[in-house]
C-alpha cells in the first residue's frame, strides 16, 4: 500500500472487503456504506453535491437490505438498535487502514457480525469438547 | 535437504489426495463403456486445474486470502450469493457421495452394509475436522490415498495390447451402440471430475492455513504441475483397469465394488485389500476437503472468521457449518440413496458450475492490486481464457445432457 | 437479482434435475422396433449383472477375492437384474410378434435370475463345490443373453 494519497473509488475498495479488527481476527464484511452530501453549497439549481462515505455498515441486515430484501434487513438491523448491541457502522474514523481488506479500529468482539458467532458459540460449539484448542 | 524432503510430500500428498468418488465412478464408468476413448478428457481435465488451481495457490500465497473471499468483492454479493448457493448445494451432493463411499469400503472389508456403517463414517470426518490438525490430516490421507497405485500397477499386470490401448487414447471413437449425446455426458462428467470446484476452494484455503507465502510460490507449482498430473494418471489407470477387464464383458459400473474388481482379477486378494484401503483414504480425505470448503465458501462469503488455525471457538460457526453439511450429508445417505447417482449428478452439475468458480480466479489473478509482481503472465492467461470458453460451453451443455441421455444410462 | 428471478432458475433447474431421474421405462410401446428397444434395453442390464457376478464368481474360485466382497457384489448385481425383469414384464407388447419376443426375452431374464440366485446361495453356503457349479452354470446364460441382443440388433441410444 502505497504512501501518496489517491482516489479511492468507495464502491470499488471499500463496499465488500474484508473487515479485520486490531488483532488481526475477521470481523465481517462491509456490507453497505453510509452516504451523506459533502457539504459544499447549493442554490438547489445545478447538480446535486456529490456524496461522500460518512460510513461503513456490517452485519446481516445491512446485507440482506442491499441485497433487495427489504423487510428481512429492517428486521435483521432492528436487532441490532438495543442499547446492549454491538455496532452496525463505524465512522470512516475508525478506519485505520484501506487494503485488500478494512483495517479498523475496534474489537470484533463489539461489531454486529458477532452476533452470531456468539450465539453459535454459546448454544452449539460450547458444548463440544475441545473447542478451546486450536488445531494448529 | 530438508526442502526437498518437504517439497516431496507435497507431491505425494497432491497425487494421493487427486483422487474421490467423482474420480473412481466417471473413471470406472467411462472405461468400461469406451475404453481409453476418453481418456483425453481427463489430461485436458487434470490441465485445466493445474492452470487453476496454480492461480488459486498463488492468489492465495500472495494476498493470504482464499478463493471465495474474493469472490463476493469481485463479481458482488448478488453474484457471490448465486455461487455461493450454487455451490454449497453442489459441495453437499459431493460430501453425501464421498461419506458414502467411505462406509462402502469399510463396509466391504469387514463386511457389513454400508448404510449401517454411514453414521459411524460422519462421525470420523467430523472428528477429524474438529481436531486433528490441518497438514497432519492432509499429509495423512493424502500419503495413505497412493496406495490407488494399485490401479497402475493392475494395468500391468493385465498384460494388455499396449498398442491397442494407445490407439483407443489417441484415436477416440464413438461405439456403433452409443449416442454422441452419451459420449459428451461423459466427457463433461470427466471434466467435472477432474476440474472439481471444492478441490479449488479447498486447495486456496488450505494455502492460508498453512500460511503460505510469495516465498512458497515454488512449492505450490510443484505440488500442483507434478503432484497432480501423476494423479492424473491414476485416474486413468482406473479407466485402463475397467477397460480391460469390464468393458470386454459388457459390463456397465453402477456400483463401487464394480470399480475395484478389475485389481482383484488382476492382482488377487492382495491388491484388492490395498484398493480398498486406498478408496476409503481416498473418499475420506475428499469428505474433509468437501466439509472443509461448505465451511471455507459460507465463511468467506459473510466474512466470519474461518480456519483450523484458530481456536474452534472463535471460529464457531464455520465449524457448525461443517457439523451441519455432515449431518446432512449423512442423513441423505442414510436414505440409500444410489451413491453412484448422487456422484454422478454432483459431478455433472460440478462441471456446469466450473465457470462460477473459475472466473473469479482469472479476474483475481489478473489484479495488479491484488497480486503486485505475481499477476498472470501471458501463459496463464492463455490458458485461462481458454479453459473459460471450455467451461461456458460445457456448462450451457451439461443440464440439457442429463435430461437427454436420462442421467446417462442412455 | 430479484427472487423472482432467482426462484425462476432454480425451480426449472429442480424439474430438470428430477426429470433426468425419471427414466420411465414402462411408457407405452407402440411398435415392435420400440419394443425391441425396451427389450434390448433390459437384456443389457441383464447382461451386465451376469457379467458381474461370472467375473467374481471366477475370482472367488481362484481365490483372488474376500467372500465378503464377492457375496456384496452379487447382491448388487441381483437388484438391477429384478428391476429389469419386473419392468419388462409390465410393458405391453403391441402385437403377436412382440409377444412371442417378451416370451423369448422373460425366459432368458428369470433364467438368468435363477442362476444368480444360486449363486448367491452358494456363497450363504461357503461350499466350494457348489460355487464352482453356480459358476459354470453362469457362463451359458450369459452367452444366451448375448445371442439374444444380437438377434435384437444395436443397443439403445
Amino acid at each position: 500500500m502505497t504512501a501518496r494519497p489517491h482516489v479511492l473509488y468507495a464502491g470499488l475498495h471499500l463496499l465488500d472487503r474484508q473487515l479485520v479488527d486490531a488483532d488481526g481476527m475477521l470481523a465481517g464484511k462491509v456490507d453497505d456504506l453510509e452516504l451523506e452530501p459533502d457539504g459544499t453549497e447549493t442554490d438547489g439549481t445545478g447538480p446535486p453535491p456529490p456524496l461522500i462515505v460518512r460510513s461503513i455498515c456490517f452485519g446481516h441486515g445491512a446485507l440482506w437490505r442491499r441485497l433487495g430484501s427489504g423487510r428481512l434487513g429492517s428486521w435483521l438491523e432492528q436487532r441490532h438498535d438495543h442499547p446492549r448491541e454491538r455496532i452496525a457502522h463505524l465512522p470512516l474514523s475508525r478506519v485505520d487502514r484501506i487494503g485488500p481488506s478494512i483495517v479498523v479500529t475496534a474489537r470484533h468482539e463489539d461489531l454486529a457480525t458477532y452476533d452470531t458467532e456468539q450465539w453459535v458459540r454459546d448454544h452449539v460449539t460450547a458444548h463440544i469438547k475441545g473447542s478451546t484448542h486450536a488445531t494448529e | 535437504m530438508k526442502k526437498f524432503l518437504a517439497v516431496t510430500l507435497g507431491i505425494l500428498t497432491a497425487i494421493g489426495g487427486f483422487v474421490d468418488m467423482g474420480d473412481l465412478v466417471a473413471n470406472a464408468q467411462t472405461g468400461s463403456r469406451f475404453g481409453l476413448s476418453l481418456a483425453g478428457v481427463v489430461v485436458i481435465g487434470v490441465l485445466g486445474i493445474v492452470v487453476f488451481a496454480e492461480m488459486a495457490g498463488r492468489v492465495a500465497a500472495v494476498t493470504r486470502r482464499a478463493v471465495f473471499d474474493l469472490v463476493r468483492e469481485r463479481l458482488g454479493p448478488r453474484m457471490g450469493l448465486i455461487n455461493l448457493i450454487a455451490s454449497f448445494f453442489i459441495n453437499l451432493l459431493t460430501l453425501t457421495a464421498e461419506i458414502a463411499g467411505v462406509a462402502i469400503s469399510v463396509g466391504l472389508l469387514i463386511s457389513v452394509s454400508y448404510v449401517l456403517l454411514i453414521p459411524l463414517a460422519a462421525f470420523l470426518v467430523w472428528l477429524v475436522l474438529w481436531r486433528m490438525p490441518f497438514e497432519w490430516m492432509e499429509r495423512f490421507f493424502g500419503l495413505l490415498g497412493l496406495v490407488l497405485i494399485v490401479f497402475v500397477v493392475s494395468v500391468f499386470k493385465l498384460g494388455p495390447d499396449w498398442g491397442d490401448l494407445a490407439s483407443q487414447a489417441t484415436h477416440p471413437a464413438v461405439p456403433e451402440h452409443e449416442s454422441l449425446a452419451t459420449v459428451a455426458f461423459f466427457a463433461i462428467a470427466l471434466l467435472g471430475a477432474a476440474m472439481t470446484p471444492y478441490e479449488v476452494f479447498f486447495f486456496s484455503s488450505g494455502a492460508v492455513e498453512e500460511h503460505w507465502s510469495t516465498g512458497d510460490l515454488n512449492v505450490n507449482r510443484a505440488n500442483v504441475f507434478i503432484g497432480f498430473t501423476l494423479g492424473g494418471v491414476l485416474s486413468i489407470a482406473i479407466m485402463a483397469c475397467a477397460s480391460l477387464v469390464l468393458q470386454p464383458a459388457d459390463v456397465q459400473v453402477d456400483t463401487l465394488p464394480q470399480v475395484a474388481l478389475p485389481v482383484a482379477v488382476a492382482m488377487g486378494r492382495v491388491g484388492l485389500a490395498v484398493v480398498l484401503l486406498g478408496i476409503f483414504a481416498a473418499t475420506f480425505g475428499a469428505a474433509l476437503e468437501t466439509a472443509l470448503s461448505a465451511g471455507y465458501s459460507v465463511a468467506q462469503y459473510f466474512g466470519w472468521q474461518w480456519g483450523k488455525f484458530v481456536k474452534a471457538r472463535d471460529a464457531a460457526r464455520f465449524h457448525v457449518v461443517m457439523l451441519g453439511s455432515v449431518v446432512v450429508a449423512a442423513l441423505v445417505g442414510m436414505t440409500a440413496v444410489d451413491p453412484v447417482k448422487v456422484t454422478e449428478y454432483s459431478i455433472v452439475l460440478s462441471a456446469a458450475a466450473l465457470p462460477l468458480t473459475y472466473l473469479p480466479i482469472l479476474i483475481v489473478a489478473n489484479d495488479p492490486e491484488f497480486m503486485g509482481d505475481h499477476v498472470n503472465g501471458r501463459l496463464a492467461n492463455f490458458f485461462g481464457s481458454i479453459y473459460l470458453v471450455l467451461l461456458l460451453v460445457v456448462s450451457v451443455a451439461a443440464v440439457p445432457l442429463i435430461i437427454i441421455t436420462k442421467g446417462g444410462s442412455g | 437479482m430479484r427472487r423472482s428471478t432467482l426462484w425462476s432458475v432454480v425451480v426449472p433447474v429442480v424439474f430438470v434435475i428430477t426429470g433426468g431421474c425419471v427414466t420411465n421405462p414402462v411408457g407405452p410401446v407402440t411398435t415392435v422396433d420400440g419394443y425391441r428397444e425396451k427389450a434390448a434395453a433390459s437384456i443389457d442390464v441383464a447382461l451386465g449383472s451376469v457379467e458381474t457376478v461370472r467375473l467374481v464368481g471366477e475370482a472367488e474360485l481362484e481365490d483372488k477375492t474376500f467372500t465378503s466382497f464377492t457375496r456384496q457384489v452379487v447382491d448388487d448385481a441381483l437388484g438391477p437384474m429384478r428391476t429389469a425383469e419386473d419392468t419388462f414384464e409390465t410393458i405391453a407388447p403391441p402385437d403377436d410378434e412382440a409377444r412371442a419376443l417378451q416370451r423369448e426375452v422373460l425366459d432368458a431374464l428369470v433364467l438368468s435370475r435363477r442362476a444368480l440366485v444360486v449363486m448367491a446361495t452358494a456363497l450363504e453356503e461357503g461350499d466350494p463345490n457348489a460355487i464352482a457349479r453356480a459358476v459354470a452354470a453362469i457362463r451359458p446364460h450369459a452367452d444366451a443373453l448375448r445371442t439374444l441382443r444380437e438377434k435384437l440388433g444395436s443397443r439403445s441410444p
